[in-house]
């Protein structure tokens, strides 16, 4: 069974938010729902200046805290390691979304279920079909499942996740400069896994010890 | 979070272009019970990103086709007073009652000088041929020597207003500061790896200039803050990604955390 991760590299991403809103589109998410976001920051003093910036996504961490947090078991690690949350199961207790270390839940309540993008016109057809379509629990935490959907439906059809584009997440596919790359991390011989060993591929608060499948290399 | 499928009976992704700026990348629409809910890349085309990529405006281009403000029909200015904090009374008509009223005005002006037509158009996809169609019409017209034109954008989407103020002010599509003769370039909406987008198309040459500048112990002053409002795809159009900017005017954006 394989391990699904991502490699972002900071150097490429133009931070141009393809894959904040491809993510969006994918999941009809409401305003105000992000589970991909861009962060933007600033280092240095003028001239040597430089800005940094960092896409940032669940990271699906093979020891994840949210998962220990759960006292259901709604939140679950699936075999081929993507962080999932069962909303048959999830109690809206929110410990998950204090657990997480990356902030990266959202509680899906009436506020953000009424929410129109544009407020007080109506909600538009997108939202509506979004709704039937994709519809979210009321009361319980959504976030990123990198796009689990589009993975299994794909490797049904015997297509490879990170290759073709119907099997890869929203986010890697939209990226207009190549910066995301999804694949295997269990399979030595996979592009990611070259990619962090020639690049030295960085976790994102690896001191939780969470072991996140998302690396960063620049 | 899975699929339901009970209520759709139509799946499907249509294959067009973006037109979102005038690069015209690849791009497939997915299309739910007929209303247009995605766009994504195509991998085989030339133009666009690496992959299936799409940049986030072109993305988030599809929120014009959703905004319940999109003007639908021809507006007519009922309110013949002009000025700042005047009502111009805009009022919805048909099709047909529009091109009576432009027709005989345009009739009118014709008889008496037909260079007095000022010619403009709107940023369009690339392959509308933006650039040159009023050249074209503006010989239907009788326009004699040298017509009027402003060729700039006065559309909802590429360079917005940049391209129209910058026809209205110097007479260019581009938005060009002289730096041959200014000692100080100050730039808002400077990003690390889009430097000089307020050049306009001249980005790289402009760019060069900047750097030539920079020699002679000038400054070009960056100010690091990403301007909001105005998209525009400057390194997109010279690096060759296709790849617009700026998309963040969209209601798609809104709340995203600073």
């Amino acid at each position: 069974m394989p391990r699904w991760g991502m490699v972002i590299d900071v150097k490429r991403c133009i931070a141009c938010w393809g894959c904040t809103i491809a993510c969006k589109e994918e999941h009809f998410l409401p305003p105000g729902v992000f589970f991909n976001r861009v962060l933007i920051g600033e280092t240095g003093k003028f001239p040597t200046s430089s800005k940094l910036i960092y896409p940032i996504l669940c990271n699906h961490c093979e020891d994840a805290a949210c998962v220990e947090a759960c006292p259901t078991g709604a939140t679950y690690v699936r075999e081929d390691g993507i962080v999932a949350i069962d909303d048959t199961k999830c109690v809206g207790c929110r410990a998950c979304m204090i657990a997480c270390p990356y902030q990266q839940r959202t509680y899906y309540d009436e506020k953000a279920k009424n929410q129109e993008y544009f407020p007080g016109q109506g909600k538009t057809e997108m939202e509506i079909i979004g709704e039937k379509l994709y519809p979210f629990t009321l009361g319980t935490v959504i976030k990123c499942n990198f796009c689990s959907e589009r993975i299994d439906d794909g490797m049904k059809k015997g297509l490879t996740p990170g290759k073709d584009e119907d099997a890869t997440p929203a986010c890697v596919n939209i990226c207009p400069v190549g910066a995301r790359v999804f694949g295997d991390l269990d399979d030595p011989n996979s592009e990611i896994n070259r990619l962090i060993m020639e690049k030295k591929g960085k976790q994102l608060r690896k001191e939780f010890g969470t072991e996140p499948a998302v690396y960063y290399i620049d | 979070m899975t699929y339901k499928t009970d209520e759709i009976w139509e799946d499907k992704w249509v294959n067009t272009t973006c037109g979102v700026c005038y690069c015209g990348c690849g791009a497939k629409v997915r299309v739910v019970n007929g209303v247009p809910v995605k766009i994504e890349g195509i991998k085989e085309t030339t133009m666009g990103g690496t992959g299936a990529g799409l940049c986030g405006k072109g993305v988030a281009g599809l929120m014009y086709y959703h905004d319940p403000n999109r003007i639908k029909k021809p507006m007519l200015r009922t309110n013949p007073e002009k000025g700042i904090g005047v009502d111009p009374k805009w009022k919805e008509i048909e099709w047909e009652e529009a091109y009576e009223i432009i027709s005989t005005k345009m009739k009118k002006i014709m008889e008496d000088d037909p260079n007095k037509i000022l010619f403009t158009n709107q940023t369009m996809r690339a392959s509308d041929g933006p650039h040159n169609h009023p050249y074209f019409y503006a010989q239907a017209f009788g326009v004699k020597n040298n017509g009027n034109f402003i060729i700039g954008g006065g559309s909802l989407h590429c360079g917005n207003a940049c391209h129209m103020l910058g026809g209205l002010i110097h007479g260019a599509w581009s938005i060009a500061p002289g730096l041959a003769v200014h000692q100080v370039c100050a730039e808002m909406g400077f990003q690390q790896r889009y430097r000089f987008r307020t050049l306009g198309h001249d980005q790289c040459k402009a760019a060069g200039r900047c750097r030539a500048k920079r020699h002679q112990g000038d400054r070009v002053r960056s100010h690091g803050q990403f301007c909001r409002g105005q998209g525009h795809g400057m390194a997109g159009h010279s690096a060759g990604y296709g790849c617009g900017r700026g998309a963040c005017h969209c209601q798609l954006y809104r709340e995203h955390p600073r």
